[in-house]
């Protein structure tokens, strides 16, 4: 039901019609917003891009065919936004909690989860996990966002970054790997 | 922990995420009834999963929707949008656009003809050789050059002539008066077969200019060496006549004289 109606407001939009675009804009403005922010970090710069991205798709959608889906080819258009968006900002490294200079690293990036113990207790869980995940590439990040918090299949990851699906796996394992250590540390500390 | 619990944890993520083989998940099973360490690792596994649960999304702090005119992107945006090859395409045309008007407002010219090149800001071109330039040169040419033929053959000819004159003059204190008029017309129709010769020739450079000057001059100087050497055959020959006439006139009188003499020794006797 869902795909049939993304489909007749992807045909008025393609004819033109704001308004069906901007009912495409209602359904997935939502889950485009929160995977920006996740990716960025930061509310303003993840609403402006939002922005950004929907324009884009506005003027792009007559080249969009039907035969795919809309919402991977949106999140194709977020994704490749969010990448260009963080490698303007500069240098990101990803991070392995094997060695020394990484953990102490990863230690100045969240400090207040160092110094503030208390508030790590209390702080949201949620806003935990979202702040764990600077620890990761942006490649990384954008594919376990779409398999944990997109609920994606493989195969629909590897149609929207345009990666082999084993490329795929192994971002999505590599970055597994690095934020299970992040929190059995946590754990440990905590006691 | 063994290089087979490490093989062993590698699955483990795997088959949290239903991405293993049922043989192998089956295998890994085996091992986590009897491994404490991997029960551990894929422990921790499951809470870093659950800690995503807890993740929720936020409300939006706005809609995005797109206003009506969004179709008219700027020309920024749309450089944005397109891919690194457009891009480059763009702003080589842009590049050659901006060349082109600065040449524009720099009056720049260019003319390229038979394989010449010329440019200029601002001046005019001087013009390059067209066709009918070219046949007006080569006709320039022509003339310089029969000018110059002309000119070489009137100089050997002034010296040839001279040279004839000075030994029809060495050759002449001797000769009667017929004799020399032979000579003399002997001599005038020389020069003018010369000059026959030389027009000839100039109008052979006239309308066979392929010809090479080198045969040209080779008739001409055979022509003069003939002339040359009919004329000393004739001189030479005058001369002998005139020494044969001279001689026997000496002798005729010697003879008077002689006979002069006896008439006057007679008459005197």
């Amino acid at each position: 039901m869902d795909r049939l109606s993304d489909a007749s407001w992807v045909e008025a939009s393609q004819r033109g019609d704001t308004a069906a675009f901007n009912r495409l804009v209602l359904k997935w403005e939502k889950p485009v917003y929160n995977l920006v922010l996740r990716m960025l970090q930061d509310p303003d710069d993840a609403a402006e891009t939002t922005q950004e991205i929907f324009l884009r798709a506005f003027r792009a959608i007559r080249n969009f065919r039907q035969d795919a889906n809309f919402s991977t080819w949106l999140y194709r258009i977020a994704a490749n936004h969010c990448l260009t968006r963080l490698r303007k900002r500069g240098h990101h490294r990803s991070y392995s909690l094997d060695d020394e200079d990484s953990r102490m690293a990863i230690d100045r990036q969240i400090p207040q989860q160092e110094s503030h113990e208390h508030q790590f207790l209390l702080q949201d869980a949620g806003e935990r996990v979202r702040q764990a995940l600077v620890l990761l590439s942006p490649d990384q990040r954008l594919v376990l966002d779409l398999k944990f918090f997109q609920e994606m299949t493989f195969e629909e990851i590897a149609a929207v970054v345009q990666v082999p699906l084993s490329t795929v796996k192994s971002r999505l394992y590599d970055g597994l790997a690095v934020l299970k250590q992040h929190f059995s540390r946590r754990r440990q500390r905590i006691g | 922990m063994n290089d087979k619990c490490n093989s062993y944890r590698g699955m483990i993520p795997r088959a949290l995420l239903n991405d293993l083989e049922e043989g192998r998940s089956q295998e890994l099973e085996q091992h986590l009834a009897v491994c404490a360490e991997c029960r551990a690792e894929r422990e921790q596994y499951l809470e870093t999963m659950e800690q995503f649960s807890t993740v929720e999304d936020v409300p939006v702090p706005r809609h995005f929707f797109v206003p009506a005119d969004a179709r008219n992107a700027t020309f920024r945006e749309l450089f944005q949008a397109v891919a690194w090859p457009w891009k480059l395409a763009a702003a080589g045309a842009f590049a050659t656009l901006l060349v082109l008007v600065g040449l524009g407002l720099s009056a720049f010219q260019f003319r390229s003809e038979a394989g010449v090149y010329a440019f200029s800001f601002g001046r005019p071109i001087p013009e390059l050789d067209s066709s009918a330039k070219t046949e007006e040169a080569i006709g320039a040419l022509r003339t310089e050059l029969r000018a110059f033929v002309e000119q070489t053959v009137q100089a050997e000819r002034k010296v040839y002539l001279a040279t004839l004159r000075a030994e029809l003059d060495r050759s002449g204190r001797r000769l009667t008066s017929e004799q020399r008029r032979f000579l003399e017309v002997a001599l005038s129709d020389v020069e003018v077969r010369m000059n026959d010769r030389i027009v000839t020739a100039g109008g052979a450079v006239e309308t066979r200019t392929l010809r090479s000057l080198d045969t040209m001059y080779a008739s001409l100087q055979a022509q003069r060496s003939q002339d040359l050497t009919f004329l000393r055959t004739s001189i030479a020959q005058t001369a002998r006549m005139s020494e044969a006439n001279d001689r026997q006139t000496q002798e005729v009188l010697s003879t008077l004289l002689e006979v002069a003499d006896l008439q006057i020794q007679k008459t005197m006797n």
